[in-house]
């Protein structure tokens, strides 16, 4: 099951059309969401987010987040249908090494505009669907009572 | 050599620390501690270091904690991208342990693994030579994304007996000079020859910190340092499309016309003058070289003076923290050293200055090489309060954080400003 959804994560990280988003919590509590950049490498529960900006408030988040052990979240969707949403702790903040060091020279091919200043690694705790439908789905087999009355009214 | 048991008073532990601070990051916490208590390298660990893709130690102004120069790792760094400058250790003053454990080199303290670390990549150019036939790794030395060029090793104020009481660069360079061969005084065209090598691996580098003893001759005082900073900021800017290119200079306290000069004649894009100590009798004490040949109020001015040429934000000074407390002349409290440093850092700020410490460590070849360091609570305390100030002040540390410099646990913390 976990693998599973780890390759459905992946099939839909792989795909062009796809879009991922990146949310992260700041030491005051203020959220920040942002575009992002996530890769996948060989290793199933991890994640890596390609940081263009050293001063951008995702990146100030996600060293309080390493700093302190805040979770991350990121959606990875392909229209309106296709959503997983991944739930993460950031565990390592690459900023040299032979692993910042290729996905720097790879961003030099295909985003010459922006200078990676870091790639960081997430360990993914949980992934989930976030489709509506079946977030609904799975809410009212947990929570049945939770319902308005004239939708189990006789007609 | 030597070695002097330390006995450190009654202090509170990392952990006491954390509990007494929750709010101050435990990875920069363990930064402090680590470089306050230094590190020695198992067997196991030295086995498994790689001198092909690791960086072994190189030359460098100031000497290490055991007054060696051995083929051990640079030095490290943590998870979270932070740097820790440490040196090997006698283990007669306990310092943390680097192992080999399940394949990764872990740091370990009385037995318990606190972290796995990563040691520093070891640069392509360190294994190049310059055409002149020197290595290439004894022109510039490499941080995990620094160059180091050291243009000159001695001191002028030591010829005077008036060298910084916590210092050992003239001893150690002579040391260097004598056991690995590494020049004295750089040759411009070798420093543009290596900067060109080095540029070739990108990614590789975001910044150059220059530094050197410091020269008192000249029309005027330090007019001969200056010219030795210029020929070699040009000769590094040959290497670059842009004027400017990012830089610290870190150099005794120039006066404005040497300020403009380095400005308007360079690539270089900030300035460093440290004072090492705040506080003018604990100053003439710990400096008495820099007292003598430029004092107290004029060392913080003309920094202040560095503000209109450089810009807020891009004109620092630094502390030898722990310095300030040695007796018979230090601070008699570590209370009383935080109060009026963070004073003076504060009058600084609000004129633009911003100012950042590293963890003094006594070094054998220095005069206060049988003294020691501060607490660890000491360091927390002076780390978050230098950065609430440059936070209170809008001040910047970018020329000097945790990546282009990495030896300042308060710039670490503004990571997050």
């Amino acid at each position: 099951m976990i693998l599973l959804q780890y390759k459905a994560l992946w099939d839909l990280m792989d795909n062009p059309e796809s879009g991922t988003v990146i949310a992260t919590v700041g030491s005051d509590g203020i959220p920040e969401i942002a575009e992002a950049t996530v890769v996948h490498q060989t290793e199933p529960d991890r994640l890596y987010y390609l940081e263009w900006m050293e001063k951008s408030q995702t990146n100030i988040n996600l060293t309080t987040s390493i700093w302190f052990d805040r979770f991350i979240k990121l959606l990875v969707f392909n229209g309106r249908h296709n959503i997983i949403k991944v739930k993460a702790v950031a565990v390592k903040n690459h900023i040299s090494g032979q692993l910042f060091l290729n996905y720097y020279n790879e961003a030099l091919k295909s985003k010459p505009r922006f200078d990676l200043t870091g790639v960081w690694e997430l360990q993914i705790i949980k992934i989930e669907s976030a489709n509506l439908a079946d977030e609904v789905e799975w809410h009212e087999a947990a929570h049945p009572g939770m319902i308005h009355l004239d939708r189990i009214a006789k007609s | 050599m030597p070695v002097k048991l330390l006995t450190r008073p009654q202090e509170l532990s990392l952990i006491e620390v954390l509990d007494k601070y929750p709010d101050f990051p435990y990875l920069v916490a363990l930064k402090i501690d680590v470089q306050r208590r230094g590190v020695h390298y198992t067997e196991a660990a030295q086995a498994a270091v790689n001198p092909a893709i690791h960086q072994l130690r190189s030359p460098y102004i100031f000497g290490s904690r055991d007054g060696k120069i051995l083929d051990l790792p640079e030095s490290l760094l943590l998870r979270d991208g932070t740097t820790i400058l440490t040196d090997p250790t006698p283990l007669e003053q306990d310092p943390y342990t680097v192992d080999f454990i399940d394949g990764r080199f872990a740091l370990v303290d009385h037995g318990s693994v606190l972290e796995y670390v990563e040691l520093w990549p070891k640069p392509l150019y360190y294994d190049k030579y310059t055409s002149s036939g020197i290595p290439m790794k004894h022109i510039i030395s490499a941080r995990p994304q620094r160059l180091n060029v050291m243009q000159n090793s001695y001191c002028h104020f030591w010829a005077d007996d008036k060298g910084c009481r916590f210092c050992d660069i003239v001893n150690h360079n002579k040391q260097q000079k004598e056991e690995k061969g590494v020049p004295v005084k750089l040759n411009p065209r070798d420093v543009s020859e290596t900067v060109r090598e080095a540029l070739k691996e990108k990614g590789r580098f975001t910044s150059f910190c220059l530094t050197a003893g410091s020269i008192l001759k000249g029309k005027e005082l330090f007019d001969l340092e200056v010219d030795y900073y210029v020929e070699t900021l040009k000769a590094i800017g040959e290497n670059f499309s842009t004027k400017k290119f990012p830089s610290q200079l870190i150099g005794s306290a120039f006066n404005l016309r040497q300020l403009e000069r380095l400005y308007n004649e360079t690539g270089l894009t900030s300035y460093t003058s440290d004072i090492e100590v705040f506080g003018e009798s604990v100053f003439n004490w710990v400096c008495p070289g820099k007292a003598k040949w430029v004092g107290y109020e004029e060392w913080k001015r003309r920094l202040v003076d560095a503000v209109d040429i450089f810009g807020r934000g891009n004109v620092g000074t630094g502390l030898v923290a722990g310095a300030e407390l040695v007796q018979p002349g230090g601070y008699k409290s570590e209370d009383e050293a935080l109060d009026i440093t963070l004073s003076e850092a504060e009058a600084l700020a609000q004129k633009g200055v911003t100012t950042v410490y590293i963890v003094w460590v006594p070094r054998p070849l220095s005069i206060f090489k049988d003294e020691q360091n501060a607490s660890l609570e000491y360091y927390v305390r002076l780390a978050q309060g230098l950065h609430d100030i440059r936070k209170k002040n809008g001040l910047s540390v970018d020329f000097d954080d945790y990546r282009r410099c990495g030896n300042h646990p308060d710039t670490d913390l503004s990571r997050t400003i």
